[in-house]
């Protein structure tokens, strides 16, 4: 697993240097690095699978140590969970490249690089074991992401990656701060310094502190779902970032807020947890009314989708704090099945932008006549995301509202008006850009390529699987979730 | 003075022989390469000798100088620092065509000075100290002869630092008074049993004046305009030597003498740090002129730092803060020598001093990648953002907080640091901003530079991702 990540590392740091032989080159090598990643982890699937999980439900499991002062150790391990949301993870990073094959024309070499670096820091989100190590692949994931937005984004770029860098940077400022209040708390009672998540599973927080530091978690997992009201940084880095940047973001780093708490938030500190559950559930039937609101709102195709992030990332906090198994599990499809439907739409409009020069929906209209073949892509993602019987995303949201139910009838009611708003404003997108009237203007545009047909029925044939036959999915984190409801102790 | 005295002195004593045989080399005839090759060799020969005769155990050199491995380390850092400081001076002084030798002789004087006071545990020698390196420093920062800036600057300078001189001999001689002792630990046995009003005060006055040189609020005005006005390689050297010796002088003194146990100084301190981290970080904020920002952010970094004093004076056991305050002051150094470094580095080959506001640094990140490279690692440093070395020293300082429970302390440093990435980053997006214009060709010497970049960058990454050794050296230094 460790090689993984440095076969990331190591394959953007090549991909920099290979701007020197020629302006594909760094595109090429990125995808031949994650492609390669790909096969390595599912070699590793493949044998951890059928050797079956160790003594402590690990499919694979490695640790060293690194600073024994703090008892700090460098520990990778990987569930169900894990490994759906590493294979997650590399299989958007591939079509990010492939997004950014032609759109990236300055310094293709550094973007390249800045893209793997990221992709590195979320796989190593999804994989740490230790404390420590995990806030470091949380903030590692910031700053070449940062640099994406602000070296690469559209027009308004510097406010929207600093704005999106303070955000996260603040929230993990107070996770820090409760990290290490656990890790005195961890020493203190036990008279060793540990940062490992196992450890600290054996000697659960008490009291007041526990409270404090949940919180601290909290928000910077908050931050990063975004749930409303801490989500405003959310609509300015998804439209100004560039293409590849928005897909990375929607489709992998919104996850790691929903992973944490899940792994971390209600793993850690359950007591703590369900005594503020009412509360989350609320934030997060806010979260989705008011994303979808909002979208409707928009004008512009690329903000429009990132409100519609918002709402859809309100099913995962109401799953996750619905407290039972079925909202955990349609938590863990909706991260998967957001994360593909949303990585596509934000490719088709990075490349109608690539090709109208706009992002605004009143300059569009009837591009599918111009464009059949991207017409035909983005309305099978836009239904997916209202989430029609059969795709992966409706799936997840059943699950979400079943396991609702069963905690929260009122909420739940309140949730499932989401799905009728979130028709209005996906289909109002549809009609905007592709039905109607075509303009002179866009009669020659170039259709989708077939690089890009691949990309995209990639993330199409991923949602028809987990909408057709979701059982292998929620097989795979079953172990997971199960060892979740025993910590969390319901 | 025994062998093993002279053995242990002998790195100053390296330093003290290059001051010398660059005054005569001066005085015979001046030849800017060979200055700049003695005092180089007499300060890789003080290196190599602080390494080479690392002392087992405590040498007591004198009653005024102690050598252990809390002034060794510190040696190490502060003539490191003053190597990068001298080769990033030679470059910048090629390129403005200024006398170098006398520069290169101040900046070794100021060195001798601050090594001084890193093995200071008596006041006569920290007073020593403090005035050798006081005095090279203020005429470093009026060096160049061109303009008023750098006038203004020394001038300001000095009037503020020779005035805290006479407040902090006003307040070693109360203390005397007190209790008829000058060294830092027969100091901590007499206070024990003297508790008067007289204590107090000498302490206030003393730390009044250790304020004004480390810049804590609200004795922290000078630094913005010294900080713009001296010669950029200066700033670096006042901004890292300068301070960094005055507070490894002041932990000693503060450690030895057990000053925690005065419970209205480890309040006051900790009003100290609180402002000193809020109006430092504030402050920077309005800052365009990279270098006003740098010295505003480093009047947070002092705040900092004081969080670990004050954990010093709250909990009994003192090892986490000394370990705390030792890095952050090590990575405190690696971080804004480099960020200095690239600065004066990238305004020597595009155009005139003064150029640093934040338009001035546009597109560097294409036309200078290695700069730019140095000056991103040295903010996300300062930012502590993590796999630098500043993250971890901000972690050792979070870390010995929360043992201590200083709630409203780490409030401040969360709130201080969040406000504090959002200008480090707008520098770092000016770097990244594209721009059309040619590089200007390299003068001096590039080589040399281009070594000290390597070892700034390793240095911040090094101690960021694997600081196991480091942490082990600074176990149970002090």
């Amino acid at each position: 697993m460790s090689l993984l990540i440095a076969a990331l590392l190591l394959g953007g740091a090549l991909a920099w240097l290979s701007e020197r032989v020629s302006p594909e080159m760094p595109a090429r090598l990125s995808l031949a690095t994650l492609l390669v990643c790909i096969g390595a982890l599912w070699q590793l699937s493949q044998v951890a699978l059928t050797s079956g999980p160790d003594a402590a439900g690990w499919l694979a499991y490695e640790a060293h140590s690194w600073i024994p002062r703090f008892g700090i150790q460098f520990v990778l391990a990987m569930d169900g969970m894990s490994l759906l949301l590493v294979g997650l993870t590399l299989l958007l990073g591939i079509v990010a490249v492939i997004a950014s094959w032609t759109e990236i024309s300055v310094r293709p070499g550094f973007f390249q690089a800045n893209l793997l670096w990221t992709l590195a820091g979320t796989v190593g989100v999804f994989l740490a074991m230790d404390l420590f190590l995990f806030f470091l692949f949380w903030e590692v994931m910031l700053v070449p992401m940062y640099l994406l937005i602000a070296i690469w984004g559209h027009e308004a770029r510097a406010p929207a990656a600093t704005k999106f860098f303070i955000f996260t940077q603040a929230s993990g400022l107070l996770m820090l701060l409760g990290i290490l209040t656990a890790a005195v708390t961890y020493a203190d009672q036990t008279g060793e310094w540990s940062f490992a998540y196992m450890d600290w599973l054996q000697t659960p927080l008490q009291g007041a502190a526990a409270n404090y530091v949940f919180w601290g978690f909290l928000l910077a997992f908050l931050v990063k779902l975004p749930a409303f009201p801490v989500h405003s940084w959310l609509p300015d880095a998804h439209t100004q970032a560039p293409t590849a940047g928005s897909v990375i973001l929607a489709g992998v780093l919104l996850k790691t807020g929903a992973y944490g708490l899940l792994r971390f938030g209600v793993a850690l500190f359950p007591d703590s947890a369900q005594e503020w559950s009412t509360t989350l559930l609320l934030v997060g039937v806010v979260g989705v009314l008011y994303g979808a609101v909002m979208a409707y709102g928009q004008r512009d195709f690329k903000r429009l989708v990132a409100y519609s992030s918002i709402s859809h990332m309100g099913f995962i906090l109401l799953g996750i704090f619905a407290w039972n198994r079925l909202g955990w599990s349609g938590a863990v499809i909706q991260m998967v099945a957001h994360g593909l439907s949303t990585a596509a739409l934000f490719m088709i409009a990075g490349a109608l932008q690539e090709r109208l020069h706009t992002r605004a929906l009143a300059d569009m209209g009837g591009l599918w006549h111009a464009m059949p073949r991207m017409g035909a892509m983005a309305m099978f993602f836009i239904i997916a995301s209202v989430g029609l019987p059969g795709l992966g995303n409706f799936i997840a949201e059943f699950l979400v509202l079943a396991g609702l139910w069963q905690s929260a009838p009122l909420i739940c009611a309140a949730a499932a008006l989401g799905l009728i708003t979130g028709a209005i404003y996906a289909l109002w997108l549809l009609q905007q850009a592709f039905h109607g009237p075509l303009s002179e203007r866009h009669m020659s545009l170039k259709d989708f390529t077939p690089r890009d047909m691949i990309a995209l029925s990639l993330l199409a044939a991923g949602l028809l699987g987990l909408g057709v036959y979701p059982q292998p999915a929620l097989d795979l984190v079953a172990p997971a979730l199960d060892t979740l409801a025993i910590q969390a102790g319901g | 003075m025994d062998a093993l005295t002279l053995q242990s002195l002998s790195p100053s004593i390296a330093m003290s022989l290059g001051i010398i045989s660059l005054m005569i080399q001066t005085a015979i005839r001046r030849n800017s390469a060979m200055a700049l090759g003695i005092s180089l060799g007499s300060l890789v020969i003080a290196l190599w000798l602080s390494l080479s005769t690392w002392p087992a155990t405590a040498v007591q050199a004198t009653p005024l100088l102690v050598v252990d491995d809390y002034a060794r380390l510190f040696t190490v850092v502060l003539v490191l620092a003053a190597i990068a400081t001298i080769i990033v001076s030679r470059v910048w002084m090629l390129s403005e065509q200024l006398e170098q030798h006398e520069f290169f002789m101040l900046v070794l004087v100021a060195t001798f000075g601050a090594v001084v006071l890193a093995h200071a545990q008596h006041f006569a020698s920290f007073l020593l100290g403090l005035e050798i390196m006081g005095v090279a420093v203020y005429a470093l920062v009026a060096y160049p002869d061109r303009n008023w800036l750098p006038i203004e600057a020394g001038l300001k300078y000095l009037v503020l630092s020779s005035a805290s001189t006479a407040i902090l001999l006003f307040g070693f001689a109360l203390l005397y008074t007190a209790t008829g002792v000058l060294g830092f630990k027969e100091l901590g046995v007499a206070l024990k049993n003297v508790d008067s009003l007289l204590v107090g005060t000498a302490t206030l006055m003393i730390f009044v004046a250790l304020g004004f040189k480390l810049s804590l609020v609200p004795f922290h005005m000078w630094t913005p305009d010294v900080y713009e006005g001296s010669p950029t390689p200066i700033t670096g050297f006042l901004a890292t030597v300068s301070k960094v010796a005055i507070f490894v002088a002041l932990l000693r003194w503060y450690h030895g003498a057990q000053l925690w146990q005065q419970e209205t100084l480890t309040e006051a301190l900790s009003w100290l740090a609180i402002a000193s981290m809020l109006v430092g970080n504030f402050l920077a904020l309005r800052q365009d002129n990279l270098k006003r920002l740098l010295g505003c952010s480093s009047i947070a970094h002092m705040g900092y730092l004081l969080v670990a004093l004050v954990v010093l004076g709250t909990l009994n056991e003192t090892d986490l803060a000394l370990e705390a305050s030792v890095w952050y002051l090590m990575a405190y150094t690696a971080a804004t020598l480099a960020a200095f470094s690239a600065l004066s580095a990238w305004q020597s080959r595009h155009g005139s001093e003064g150029n640093c506001h934040r338009e001035d640094l546009h597109g560097m990140f294409w036309k200078e990648p290695l700069i730019a490279v140095v000056m991103t690692l040295a903010l996300l440093s300062l930012a502590g953002v993590p796999l630098t070395a500043g993250f971890i020293a901000k972690f050792y300082i979070i870390a010995s907080g929360v043992e201590a429970g200083l709630w409203p302390l780490l409030a401040a440093l969360v709130l201080g640091s969040a406000v504090s990435i959002f200008y480090y980053l707008r520098v770092i997006y000016a770097l990244s901003i594209n721009t059309d214009q040619k590089a200007i060709p390299v003068t001096g010497e590039r080589h040399l530079l281009n070594i000290v970049f390597l070892g700034l960058i390793l240095a911040i990454f090094v101690l960021g991702i694997y600081p196991e050794p480091l942490i082990e050296l600074v176990a149970g230094v002090l």
